[in-house]
């Protein structure tokens, strides 16, 4: 995407390039690896102190701890935060469904039934930052009715 | 690691090495030398890659498959033809009416909508082929192990006799002691793989190779169907896919999933099993709902009524159809909030599905009708539809259906909706694109005795049901006693069951003589209206000389019409005239290479199966890394032969670079 | 040593042997290989969806123990956890090296990434040995169905991955990998994320809250 002027040592002795150890979005990607790091830590940590015996004031957090390590990783790793809304897409229904779905089994067959309005609520968290993080870099991919000639093979 | 570290010897030219020597091309012929010369003889057909030649071959399968379905469904009919039937024993009758749901649900119906899919999934989105040429070839094979594994059961042991459903804890170690569940597990299994395949195939297809102009909008309503259809197998078959491993952990390694004694729950099965079936049920249904989209129209001389409408309410069924799988459920008791919702939620996907009804009639609301025989039976589906819907949403009304639960009244539903419905829409699609992938007509005169006879028969047959069922004769019983009311109704079903029978002798007869005249169809026998129909019949291997450049909903229909200024139709040019175009050089046109490797991949997960199955501990790991291997030496494999240069820029297939994606997108599950 | 201009995102390879016939013009411009993974990998989270909801069902209904809470190893699994992590994080450096055409680094961090997986299945490996020591085994309980079977199912995704990143390293060795088609590496590594981000929900909602 940027076009710059390369330094010396990005080429051995024959002219080859070798570039450089780590770029820019190396550490970007070393940044987001100390984030999920930190993160875990909170999570582990968490579960050491008094608040495992609550049941629904523990697990709440840490569900929603574990979904934004979920997101990272598929937003950053996975470039779905750059990547064409088409996969995105993709990917999301599938994931969507399958909350939706397993919740419903779960709720069906009597498990979590008392926690369920903080389920709701912490779903409806996960979808805003899910939004949030997947906004950006948006445009109509499939061609949906755009006039005469769509992108397309030749 | 160190040998990572230092470029080795042996590779000296390595990219980002010292780059003075080119590597070597990735053309490498792979493995095995790949049978390019062969167009005709059965090593063509072994190593194929060609979407139609594939399609052809699901068909023909699925139609043997039909008549043993169709033979086991007759003898469940003798049995009940009379009271105390002792034409076949109970076990016998198990299995009969497991193999025949599990029949044509896998074997049958999923695999004829596969037929159509592969066969004109590309025609229709003018592509000379799919995303993946070889994973569809690996779907394929699959199928065919998959289902003759199935039925190898026969002859070892037994059928599977749990039901298409196989509800636990019925399919345990405990009640079901033999391998016939085994047989059931590990067959759709292998079926369940390959649905996967190329569910996520056609995806892809529909996508990425769509011709230049073919928005998701100007596509045809059947590839939209099949779209839809691909994201439910997509996401619907992995919950079969787990559901089916605990029941083999239990069976197999001793786990306690679906155990009651260890405080297992076997409506945890019904929940997997259910959200898996449910968004199956609308896998069969909406390819034969695209089907009736396209023949309607055709033969009404009308374009579809209100298009949009009818592929937002196919996507809408599609969504809908995760939210409705507990009404197979209503009598285990779920309490009455997931009762309630599971009840609403069903009687909303009938909106949808009545949308679709209405948009249908509407299409058929004066227009010029041609009846043939793909019309009967798209008119036929709409009634029998119909029929099946309403008494679907009698399933809906919670206390209704307890009373319904396990009785023929259900037995009469899923009929109306999958015989009625789906194989209707499918035979409608036999007819209607005969003459296109044979160039040759069905008899029209034979037809319409096909098509009569087949309805005659299926209200025969399933309309009793109703009756019997509200009276309570209950389903999967192999006999009932005299004097309960029901002697009448079910020899009127057994008749009416042989009256279907005879209506495909028919069918086959007319493919017979079909087969054996020298007539020739015209290019444009139907005045079609969309991109299939803008080539040779039966299409050449890369389907289109030229890719059509689409500007419209129903191209070819505008390329042969236009409008006068008063709004008068007026015909602008002959079907033969559209075709013309410059001539071509073939070899400018590069296809996909027939290929071993799907054959080979794929021969080994029956071999896997085998070996678990029998706790054949070898002959599993053998299975095993055969597969792995398979899928390496595909890998390895260039998707064009080497001879090929790769001027393939018409949008076939996979990038001839890196099949390591395929060999990804291949290791599923 | 020319003042070459390079993207940097796209470093065209000096040499000039970059593959000109790898991109095909599809519909959308996106490439066939990267849709049908995104579709596999919503495909896959049905099923560990499946997998994680029956293990949840099944939470606390064991009869007879051993129960989670007598025998998950918290720090053992964290460190599987944190070895899981990196491997993505290696992951993405393998991704970052090719697209800039540097071939070795290439290769070190695909490797990197497979001894790190590996690492992680031998911890798998050690922590069901341990777990079959202190009595349970898939036919124990409920608890002991649900737990091998889930985590099994995702060392064998983990085993999987690792054999694709193995052939990813012998396919460099041989020159297959060129610049041109990084996007093998992105996609095998699209898997590779998918299964560490599976564990992250396995490791919180299975192992820490209990």
């Amino acid at each position: 995407m940027s076009t710059e002027q390369l330094p010396a040592h990005y080429f051995d002795e024959k002219g080859e390039y070798i570039g450089p150890a780590f770029t820019a979005r190396d550490k970007q990607y070393l940044k987001i690896f100390v984030i999920l790091l930190i993160l875990t830590g909170i999570e582990v940590g968490l579960s050491y102190t008094p608040l495992e015996t609550k049941k629904a004031a523990f697990a709440l957090p840490m569900l929603a701890l574990a979904l934004i390590k979920f997101v990272i990783v598929a937003g950053y790793f996975m470039h779905l935060k750059f990547d064409s809304p088409l996969m995105r897409r993709l990917f999301i229904m599938g994931a969507v469904l399958a909350g939706f779905c397993y919740s419903a089994v779960l709720y069906a067959m009597g498990q979590f039934r008392s926690a369920g309005q903080w389920i709701v609520y912490l779903g409806a968290a996960v979808v805003l930052l899910a939004v949030w993080v997947f906004r950006g870099n948006d445009g109509v991919v499939m061609g949906v009715d755009h006039g005469d000639a769509a992108p397309g093979g030749h | 690691m160190a040998i990572v570290l230092e470029p080795s010897r042996n590779s000296p030219a390595l990219p980002g090495g010292s780059g003075a020597v080119r590597p070597k091309p990735v053309s490498d012929p792979g493995v095995l030398r790949r049978p390019v010369e062969s167009t005709k003889g059965i090593v063509s057909w072994l190593t194929t890659v060609d979407h139609t030649r594939i399609g052809v071959m699901y068909g023909a399968l699925s139609l043997v498959w039909f008549v043993i379905g169709g033979i086991e469904a007759l003898l469940i009919r003798l049995q009940l033809a009379q009271p105390n039937g002792d034409v076949i024993g109970a076990d016998t009758y198990n299995q009969m009416f497991t193999m025949h749901g599990t029949t044509m649900v896998f074997l049958v119906v999923m695999p004829l909508s596969s037929a159509f899919f592969n066969y004109f999934l590309p025609l229709q989105i003018g592509a000379r082929d799919v995303a993946f040429p070889r994973l569809n070839a690996l779907s394929w094979w699959l199928f065919v192990f998959g289902g003759l594994f199935l039925y190898s059961s026969f002859f070892l042991g037994g059928a599977p006799n749990g039901g298409w459903f196989g509800y636990a804890p019925n399919t345990s170690i405990t009640f079901s002691p033999g391998h016939n569940i085994d047989f059931w597990i590990f067959g759709l299994q292998i079926l369940g793989i390959a649905s996967t395949v190329s569910a996520v195939n056609f995806i892809a297809t529909i996508i990425n190779m769509r011709a230049p102009g073919m928005t998701l909008f100007r596509m045809p309503v059947f590839t939209w169907m099949t779209f839809v259809a691909s994201f439910l197998l997509l996401f619907a078959m992995p919950i079969i896919t787990v559901a089916l491993f605990l029941l083999m952990f239990d069976r197999n390694f001793g786990a306690n999933f679906f155990n009651p004694a260890q405080g297992g729950d076997p409506v945890l099965w019904q929940h997997l099993f259910w959200l898996f079936g449910h968004p199956e049920v609308y896998i069969l249904i909406l390819p034969a709902m695209g089907i009736v989209s396209e023949v309607l129209p055709t033969f009404s001389r009308k374009p579809l009524f209100g298009y949009p409408v009818v592929v937002f309410s196919g996507i809408a069924i599609g969504f809908m159809g995760w939210g409705v799988w507990a009404h197979h459920m209503f009598a285990v008791g779920l309490g009455p909030v997931a009762t309630a919702a599971f009840g609403v939620s069903t009687m909303f996907i009938a909106v949808p599905t009545g949308v679709k009804i209405f948009n249908w009639t509407a299409t058929l609301w004066g227009g010029a009708i041609r009846f043939t025989t793909a019309m009967y039976f798209s008119v036929g589906f709409i009634t029998t539809f119909v029929i099946g819907g309403l008494s679907g949403v009698t399933h809906s009304v919670v206390s209704a259906d307890t009373q319904q639960t396990d009785t023929y009244y259900i037995v009469a539903h899923f009929h109306y909706v999958l015989f009625g419905g789906a194989l209707m829409g499918l035979f409608s699609g036999f007819y209607y694109w005969w003459p296109k992938i044979f160039g040759k007509m069905l008899n029209e005169r034979l037809g319409k005795v096909h098509f009569w006879l087949m309805l005659l028969g299926m209200h025969l047959t399933f309309g009793p049901m109703h009756i019997v069922g509200l009276q309570g004769q209950p389903r999967r019983m192999y006999r009932y006693d005299k004097g309960m009311g029901f002697d009448f109704w079910n020899m009127i079903e057994t008749v009416g069951s042989f009256i279907i029978a005879t209506s495909l002798v028919v069918f086959f007869v007319n493919i017979l003589i079909t087969s054996r005249s020298k007539a020739v169809a015209p290019a444009d026998p139907w005045d079609a209206r969309t991109v299939e129909w803008m080539t040779d019949s039966p299409p050449k291997p890369w389907n289109f000389d030229v890719v059509p450049t689409v500007h419209t909903v129903d191209e070819f229909w505008h390329r042969k019409y236009a409008e006068d200024d008063d709004g008068s139709i007026r015909r602008v040019a002959t079907a033969e005239q559209v075709l013309t175009h410059d001539p071509v050089d073939p070899a400018s046109i590069h296809m996909p290479s027939p290929s071993w490797w799907p054959l080979i991949a794929a021969f080994w997960f029956p071999v896997t199966a085998y070996g678990v199955l029998y706790h054949a501990w070898p002959v599993a790991v053998l299975g095993g890394v055969g597969i792995l291997a398979g899928f390496f030496g595909w890998s390895l494999e260039p998707s064009a032969a080497p001879h090929d240069d790769h001027h393939d820029d018409h949008g076939h297939g996979d990038d001839p670079n890196s099949s390591f994606g395929e060999l990804v997108a291949g290791t599923a599950h | 040593m020319t003042a070459a201009t390079v993207d940097i995102d796209h470093a065209p390879a000096p040499s000039g042997h970059a593959d000109d016939h790898s991109h095909h013009a599809t519909a959308t411009g996106l490439s066939n290989e990267k849709v049908a993974m995104w579709a596999f990998l919503g495909s896959e989270c049905l099923l560990f969806g499946a997998l994680i909801a029956t293990y949840l069902v099944y939470k606390g209904r064991s009869i007879n123990g051993p129960f989670p809470k007598d025998i998950y190893d918290i720090p053992f699994t964290s460190a599987s956890s944190f070895i899981l992590l990196m491997s993505s994080l290696t992951m993405v450096l393998a991704v970052s090296s090719i697209e800039r055409n540097d071939h070795k680094r290439l290769r070190l961090w695909l490797t990197i990434t497979a001894l790190l997986g590996s690492s992680f299945i031998a911890g798998q490996i050690y922590e069901f040995t341990a777990f079959v020591r202190e009595g349970l085994t898939l036919k124990t309980n409920l608890f002991g169905s649900s737990f091998f079977v889930l985590t099994g199912f995702h060392g064998v995704h983990v085993t999987l991955g690792i054999l694709m990143l193995l052939s990813l390293v012998n396919l460099s060795r041989r020159g297959k990998i060129t610049q041109a088609k990084a996007e093998t590496v992105e996609i095998v590594g699209l898997y590779w994320h998918f299964v560490d981000v599976v564990w992250i929900v396995i490791f919180t909602v299975i192992y820490l809250i209990p």
